[in-house]
Parts: structure tokens; C-alpha cells; sequence
């Protein structure tokens, strides 16, 4: 929906204007001429379009001043009051001022969206840099949002070639390792892979029951091993036992021979006597006997008889214990035979339990009786080792297998990714290569229906001189870089600056302003033309003021401001034939009156005034 | 997106959810993969 239209602009204290302005818009007009000779106040105006529009002040810009905000009030005025008022038909209007050095609109909504182009900036676009072309250009072919995302995809196709690259090596790495197993397993199959898949099909654990039931007939073995030392050992113990028993004995015999009869009566004389020597150490006589014979020494004869009857005592203990010690060897040997009769019954039962391949050697049942256990144990010496042997062989196999499998599985894998990915990635490269078509088509329609308003515009004001075929072309070797280029008597295309006068790139200049101005919401866009023909001879002029004319009707407003004695003529001329033009004439500025209308309604107009309105 | 749905790059669903991404430069890598896997997917099994 377009904007309404505008009813008047009020500028207060804005450089020339040292007294409130106000510039009335005639109704139902969408085009304004501003005329006034130089220093009137045309680009004040102008100015003040920018300062609410942009919040800006640009004929100040790029005159060496810096920044220019102190420049902005009139002579004598502060920041503070200067201001400018944009009132529209429908009665809303907007309020621009300045505050903390920034221009502030209000309400903000009500902005009006203004493009400004000065005398000094008609050249701009067309001699500037191509990246400046493209700054001034981009926010029509904005595709920044449309290039990350095409970045991004270009992103995942270098990921996803990485990834088929990685997945091709390990691959090929894997199925080196099959093939260096399948050279260990002897070439068996006719290929490597056929070979694992058919290995890999085997049961994992097929082994492990007989492995279990090897594992306990060696440990059957382990314990009859043992019974050879262990009978050896019981039958010296009994040996050892039946010696000593019979020497305590004969210690006993002994004992007895030297002890005489009657020996406890004996005894008890020898303690009485004994006895009485404590009393009466050194006797002249025997007490018993009476005899002086064998007195002397008469006590330690006592003695020695008293202790013959305790050696015979300890010996009867002796002997006891020697017996007792040869009733347990006799229980330790008879033990070994009951455990050896066990553990053979037992090592059968293991060695029955299972069928047992060529590559495991087992014995013939062992004998229950102990004493004959070390001859079979003889008769199959290495038994331990050749298990060993085979439990490892089954361990190894079991682990060979294992390894088979997951490297056949890796392989797998891999394989799959590397199909997987070589699928996908020409599906990304189509996607990439549509999106950038896409977009490219986007920013070269854009771009043409830039050109081609631009060339339609100087066709109508250079009409027949064949130097419409303008071109606006993106470098495709530069980021946001915009080439404009010509053609010249039909020549190839070429910089239009190095053939053009400067009235025609004035024009093209112009052109390119209308254009893009016209790309981004006319309707709702005041178009200000400061003083931007000086360079046209009259019959140019004549073209491009119907050119803007036309052009105008487009656009919210139009404004257009010009010392150029012709603009003055032209609407009295009868060229603006619609009458869709106002004219404004600005008399001479003087600090004391600031700027002031000279003329601002047609001459007719004011007469009509006084007659009575028809019923 | 249009294009990239005739092609049968991207599934409609998909692009209808990928296009604000699209445009405001959010797509990740993994998003355009994960989205013409879906695709493939869809394709392979009607």
C-alpha cells in the first residue's frame, strides 16, 4: 500500500533556515520543482528531506569538515531546535530533532523513507570502485543468508569426500588383513573373502566344551601324578614307625633283666634306706645287715638301683608311643590307597565324558590300586604337556576367529559407508550446483532488470545515440565486486567513463539512481533531486524533465531542485503538458528572513480564488 | 528449494522447514546432509 501524500514540510533552524520554513505540496501533485538561484535554500531543502528521512545531513559531506553535526543548525541556533516536520494529507505527520547529538524521529513508524541524490554524487556509482558498486548495489542481490548456506553445503561435500577417502583406505586396509589371515589359514577357499565369510560362519565357541572337559581331566591327572611320592613317603613313615616300636622293646626287655623280683618291696627298702642315710650320713654300719663290710659308699649304691626302676617306666612309655606312631603310618598309607582309588575313579569319569579328537591323547583307564599307579603313569609320560598344548591350539583358534570376524565386520562397514558416501555426494554436488545456479539466475535477473531500467531511462533521454546497452555484471573472480559497462558505437562492452561526455555520464548516473530507487519501494519513497542537470544542454533537458516526469508518478513525491533558467520556463511552457508538476520559486535568502517562497501556486490559481464556487 | 524438491534432492517437508535456514544462512553441513539422506531415504522406499 503506498504512503499518503505530502501537505507540507516545516523546517525550523536547519542551516539556511534562520526563520521557520514551510513548504506547502499542492494536492494530487506528485512531482515539485524547486527553483531558486544559487544560495536560495534549494539544498536546505533537500537537507532537511535527509535530516528526517536518514537522519543525516549529506551536502556537508565530504567537504574536509569532519563530523558535521555542529554544522547543522542555523547560524546563531543551537542543536536543540532544530527541527523538521513532515505533515501528509491524512493528517499524520512525523517530527524529526535532534537529541544527545542523534536525529530522533517521532514516532519512528512514521519516518518517511527518502533517496537523496546531489549534484555531487551523481558520478558516484558510476565511477566508483566495483566493490563500492557492489556496497551501493548489494542490499538489492542480498544473497549473503543464500552464500553461507552454500558454504555450508560446499562444507559437507569436502567432509563427505574426507570421509569416502577414510572409508576407501580402511577398506582397503581391512581387506589386506583378511588376506594376510587367509595366507596364515593356508589359502583354503578360493578367495579370501569367500573363505572368511564361510570361517566367520563357524561357531565361536565350539571349542569351549571340550576345552572345559580337558580342563578337568588334567586336573584328575594333576592329583594321581601325585601318588607315587605320596605312597612313597607313607610306607617309609610305617617303616621308620615299625623300627623304632621294635627297638623300644628290646630297651624294655633290657630293663627288665637288670630289675629283680619282689621289686616294689625292693624299692621301698631302697627309699627307706635312703631315707635313714639323710639322717645319719656316715654310718659305721650297714642298719639292715649290721655288716661294716660295705658301708662306705653305701648311699650312691641306693641310688643307683632306685633309678634302674625309673628307666623302666620310661622305656614301657617308649614303647607305648612307638606303637602308637606305627598305627598311624598304618592309617596314612591306608588313607593314600582309599584317596588313590578315588581319584582314578574320578579321572575316568572325566576322561569318559567325552569324545575326544585325534589331536588329544588320553590313557587307558587308570588302575585303582595305588601301588600300581606309577607304572601307568609311566606308560604315558608328556601327557601335561601335549593338553597344554591342545588347549592352547583351541584358544589360539578361538581367538584367530574372533579377530576374523571383526575385521570381516570392519571391512563390512566400510564398505557400506564408502557406497553410502559415494551415493550421497554426487546428490550434494547436484544440490550445490542448483543452488548456485539458482542463486546466480537470482542476482543476473536482478541485475538485468537493473541494467535494463537504466538503459530504458537513457534510451529516452539519449534516444537513437546507441549507447543503451548498459550492463551490470558481478566479477566472478571478486567477493562483492560490480562491474558497469557499455557499449560504444557498437564496440564491446566498456567502462562507460572512458567514452562517455559528462552530460552523458551524468545521465547515466541519474539513470542508475532512478533505477535502483525504483527497485526498492517507489511508492512509498520521496525522490530528492538536488540540482543534478547542470551539465545538460536544453534539448537533454527537455527529454529528462519528461523523463521524470513520467517517472515521478511512481514514486511517493518527487522533488527536484534547479538554478537552471529553462525549469523556471518549462511549466509555463506548456511542457509538463498533465500538469502533475508544482512549481516552487525561492526568492533571494537573507539572514534576517531566512528562506522565503517566492512563488509557490500556479499564476492562474490565486485569480480563482475570489470567484464564487459553483453550487 | 523449488528446484532442489523437483530434483528430488530434498523432500517437500524438509524444504519447508530448511527455507528460513536457507535463507538466513543457518544451514549447517550436517543439516544439507541429513536432509538429502532423507531423500535417498524416502526415494528407496516409496
Amino acid at each position: 500500500m503506498s504512503a499518503f501524500g505530502l501537505k507540507k514540510l516545516t523546517v525550523e533552524y536547519l542551516r539556511g533556515c534562520t526563520v521557520p520554513f514551510v513548504l506547502p505540496f499542492e494536492k494530487g501533485k506528485k512531482m515539485m520543482v524547486v527553483y531558486g538561484e544559487n544560495a536560495a535554500g534549494k539544498s536546505t531543502i533537500c537537507d532537511a528531506f535527509e535530516f528526517i528521512g536518514k537522519g543525516k545531513v549529506g551536502s556537508l559531506e565530504n567537504r574536509g569538515l569532519g563530523k558535521t553535526t555542529a554544522y547543522w543548525p542555523s547560524v546563531g541556533r543551537n542543536a536543540s531546535e532544530v527541527a523538521v516536520t513532515l505533515e501528509n494529507t491524512d493528517d499524520s505527520s512525523c517530527r524529526a530533532c535532534i537529541l544527545k547529538g542523534e536525529v530522533v524521529a517521532h514516532p519512528p513508524a512514521a519516518r518517511p523513507q527518502v533517496e537523496v541524490l546531489r549534484r555531487s554524487q551523481i558520478l558516484a556509482l558510476v565511477e566508483a570502485k566495483p566493490a563500492d558498486r557492489y556496497t551501493a548495489i548489494c542490499r538489492f542481490i542480498d544473497v549473503s543468508g543464500i552464500e553461507a548456506s552454500e558454504t555450508a553445503l560446499r562444507q559437507a561435500i569436502r567432509d563427505l569426500a574426507a570421509n569416502r577417502e577414510n572409508a576407501a583406505a580402511r577398506v582397503s586396509g581391512n581387506m589386506e588383513a583378511i588376506t594376510q589371515f587367509w595366507e596364515a589359514a593356508g589359502r583354503a577357499g578360493s578367495d579370501p573373502m569367500s573363505w572368511a565369510d564361510t570361517e566367520t560362519k563357524r561357531d565361536l565357541n565350539a571349542a569351549d566344551a571340550e576345552v572345559a572337559a580337558l580342563g578337568r581331566v588334567q586336573n584328575a591327572y594333576s592329583r594321581l601324578i601325585d601318588y607315587p611320592s605320596r605312597l612313597t613317603a607313607a610306607t617309609e613313615r610305617l617303616t621308620q614307625a615299625t623300627q623304632i616300636a621294635a627297638a623300644e622293646e628290646r630297651k624294655v626287655q633290657q630293663c627288665v633283666q637288670t630289675i629283680a623280683a619282689d621289686a616294689a618291696e625292693v624299692m621301698a627298702l631302697l627309699q627307706a634306706g635312703r631315707a635313714w642315710l639323710q639322717k645319719h650320713p656316715s654310718p659305721d654300719s650297714c642298719p639292715l645287715c649290721e655288716s661294716a663290710e660295705k658301708v662306705a659308699g653305701l648311699d650312691q649304691r641306693l641310688a643307683q638301683r632306685l633309678n634302674s626302676f625309673a628307666g623302666l617306666q620310661t622305656a614301657q612309655n617308649r614303647t607305648k608311643a612307638a606303637a602308637a606312631a606305627v598305627q598311624q603310618a598304618e592309617q596314612q598309607l591306608a588313607a593314600v590307597q582309599d584317596d588313590a582309588c578315588k581319584d582314578a575313579q574320578a579321572f575316568e569319569q572325566a576322561r569318559a565324558a567325552f569324545n575326544w579328537p585325534a589331536d588329544i591323547p588320553m590313557p587307558a583307564s587308570p588302575p585303582v590300586d595305588v601301588q600300581a599307579i606309577p607304572a601307568w603313569l609311566a606308560k604315558y609320560p608328556n601327557l601335561s604337556a601335549q593338553w597344554r598344548s591342545a588347549e592352547a591350539t583351541r584358544q589360539d583358534k578361538k581367538q584367530f576367529l574372533a579377530t576374523l570376524r571383526q575385521t570381516r565386520q570392519t571391512y563390512l562397514d566400510n564398505l557400506r559407508a564408502h557406497k553410502e558416501l559415494s551415493a550421497l555426494l554426487p546428490r550434494l554436488e547436484q544440490a550445490l550446483k542448483a543452488v548456485e545456479e539458482e542463486r546466480r539466475a537470482f542476482t543476473d535477473s536482478v541485475l538485468a532488470r537493473i541494467a535494463g531500467e537504466v538503459g530504458r531511462l537513457y534510451e529516452r533521454v539519449h534516444p537513437g545515440e546507441g549507447l543503451n546497452h548498459i550492463s551490470l555484471e558481478l566479477d566472478p573472480k571478486r567477493k562483492a565486486s560490480l562491474d558497469i559497462g557499455a557499449q560504444f558505437c557498437g564496440g564491446k562492452s566498456a567502462p562507460p567513463q572512458a567514452y562517455f561526455s559528462e552530460s552523458h555520464l551524468d545521465t547515466l548516473g541519474l539513470c542508475v539512481f532512478l533505477a535502483l530507487a525504483t527497485l526498492d519501494g517507489p511508492e512509498n519513497t520521496v525522490l530528492v533531486l538536488d540540482d543534478v542537470l547542470a551539465s545538460m544542454d536544453e534539448p537533454h533537458v527537455e527529454r529528462l524533465v519528461e523523463v521524470l516526469y513520467a517517472e515521478a508518478v511512481k514514486f511517493r513525491h518527487c522533488l527536484i531542485t534547479t538554478h537552471s533558467r529553462p525549469w523556471k520556463d518549462n511549466p509555463r511552457w506548456g511542457w509538463l503538458k498533465n500538469g502533475h508538476c508544482q512549481f516552487i520559486e525561492l526568492d533571494k535568502w537573507a539572514a534576517q528572513q531566512g528562506m522565503k517562497l517566492k512563488r509557490s501556486l500556479p499564476d492562474a490559481e490565486p485569480l480563482g480564488h475570489p470567484l464564487p464556487q459553483p453550487a | 528449494m523449488e528446484r532442489l524438491v523437483r530434483e528430488n534432492l530434498i523432500t517437500a517437508e524438509v524444504a519447508k522447514r530448511l527455507h528460513p535456514k536457507l535463507a538466513e544462512g543457518k544451514l549447517a553441513p550436517e543439516d544439507w546432509r541429513l536432509a538429502i539422506e532423507l531423500a535417498d531415504r524416502k526415494e528407496a522406499s516409496p
